[in-house]
């Protein structure tokens, strides 16, 4: 015992302290970046901060009641009608699924596509690039997915124009905030592929130093950052969805 | 709207859980349902960390329509559904926070916030009034600084930089706090 018994004595550690704190909203930066990229990719960190979220959310009952206006309702009422999203994102789900199934087990036919659409693409395109970097040749797609919850944005390699086009399911910002698309290889940090625009699909162009990075060892992941992007190089925010590159 | 009697914690549970597995199917008055039977509770959250009604309704706005489009993904094994919903009640609202810049509104009604209602609707009839106490007695064992620490963080969001600058403190010294103040609380509930 010391004078002060009450400020001394031992801390919550590890990754128990980490979900207590990303529970409660006390991180910031890189390390609320990083434990955002664990939830919804480790089951035990999941659980950890599930458990803190039981935990905490007795505080709320101390919060009162208030009946909100019925113009609320009608409101969120009235934009149930954008069913055709859900629909889409069911159906990008699906597809994704059936990429999956086939990569797994079409990897022979998914070189044979590649040789076809690689040829495809010197016929079209006689002028000869730069022989390095090298970029895949196939047709990549990554569904881009917050785990268990629907695919927020789908993204495809375009091997003839060399580059990816992202089409955005659901994914709105908050205000004052952007999405920032970021390609990670293997063990090597994030970079940035610029801002994903909302409600429209888009043309992403890869800077050249980065066609050899993207195949499918690559992961694609959003993060929310602040208005016009990241201004460390780095994801600041939370991730809020994530994807493996496959062939198609 | 119907009249509600009070419901049973369990029962209103399993009602709620699946009146989402239906809303994740796409049964919109699955989500009138659940609506009905937590609105006033998250929006009485939004209000409490807002403190302003009209961001609290357009957030209260967002969370419906996130239910909508993430029940689905909602698992009865891992969580509560009230814990569910106000968790994403109290996440969307902070982000709301932060995007204004951190700054609440200062809606008068805010000051009777804290009370607990003596008559609460279904949703805050779901969680056992036991955990409720339970949780209060073991932040009532927690020095103050501690205990307010943690309280403004869930209420506000606030980082631990914002702590430390409130409370006028270095960063080592809240985050210790904190992190003393949050495994006194673990054992405290464990026991």
């Amino acid at each position: 015992m010391t004078d002060e018994p009450e400020l001394t004595g031992p801390e919550l550690t590890g990754d128990d302290r980490l979900a207590a704190e990303l529970a409660l909203g006390l991180l910031e930066g890189e390390e609320l970046a990083q434990a955002r990229w664990r939830q919804g990719r480790d089951t035990d960190f999941d659980r950890a901060i599930a458990s803190w979220e039981e935990r905490l959310m007795p505080l709320i009952d101390g919060v009162r009641p208030v009946a909100p206006d019925p113009r609320v309702w009608e409101q969120i009422a009235a934009r149930l009608g954008d069913r055709e999203e859900g629909a889409n994102v069911v159906e990008l789900r699906r597809k994704a699924s059936l990429w999956r199934t086939y990569s797994a087990g079409m990897t022979a036919l998914a070189a044979a596509l590649a040789l076809v659409i690689g040829l495809d693409a010197a016929r079209q395109d006689p002028v000869v690039q730069a022989p390095a970097p090298q970029p895949p040749g196939a047709t990549l797609v990554a569904a881009l997915a917050k785990e268990g919850g629907p695919a927020a944005l789908v993204i495809t390699y375009d091997p003839n124009s060399r580059s990816l086009v992202a089409t955005p399911a659901v994914l709105d910002p908050a205000a004052g905030h952007d999405h920032e698309l970021w390609l990670i290889a293997g063990s090597e940090p994030p970079r940035s592929l610029g801002l994903v625009a909302t409600g429209k699909s888009q043309k992403i162009t890869i800077p050249p130093a980065l066609l050899k990075s993207l195949g499918t060892e690559a992961t694609l992941a959003v993060s929310v950052e602040p208005e016009g992007g990241s201004r460390t190089g780095k994801p600041t925010g939370p991730v809020i969805a994530s994807g493996q590159l496959i062939r198609l | 709207m119907a009249d509600r009697s009070r419901i049973e914690p369990s029962d209103a549970r399993s009602r709620l859980s699946d009146a989402l597995a239906r809303a994740g199917r796409g049964s919109q008055s699955a989500l009138a349902e659940i609506y009905e039977a937590t609105s006033a509770k998250l929006f009485g959250i939004c209000l409490r960390i807002l403190g302003d009604r009209g961001e609290a309704e357009d957030a209260l706005q967002d969370i419906y329509l996130n239910v909508w489009r993430r029940a689905g993904s909602f698992d009865p094994e891992r969580a509560s559904p009230i814990t569910w919903l106000a968790t994403l009640a109290r996440n969307r609202s902070i982000d709301r926070l932060r995007a204004n810049g951190g700054r609440r509104g200062s809606d008068p009604i805010e000051a009777a916030l804290h009370v607990a209602d003596p008559s609460p609707d279904a949703a805050a009839s779901l969680e056992t009034a036991q955990s409720s106490a339970r949780l209060s007695g073991c932040i009532g064992e927690l020095e103050a600084r501690k205990a307010e620490a943690i309280r403004t963080s869930f209420f506000e969001g606030a980082t631990y930089a914002e702590l430390a600058e409130r409370s006028d403190v270095p960063l080592g010294t809240m985050k210790s706090w904190v992190r003393r103040g949050l495994l006194q609380l673990k054992e405290c509930l464990e026991r």
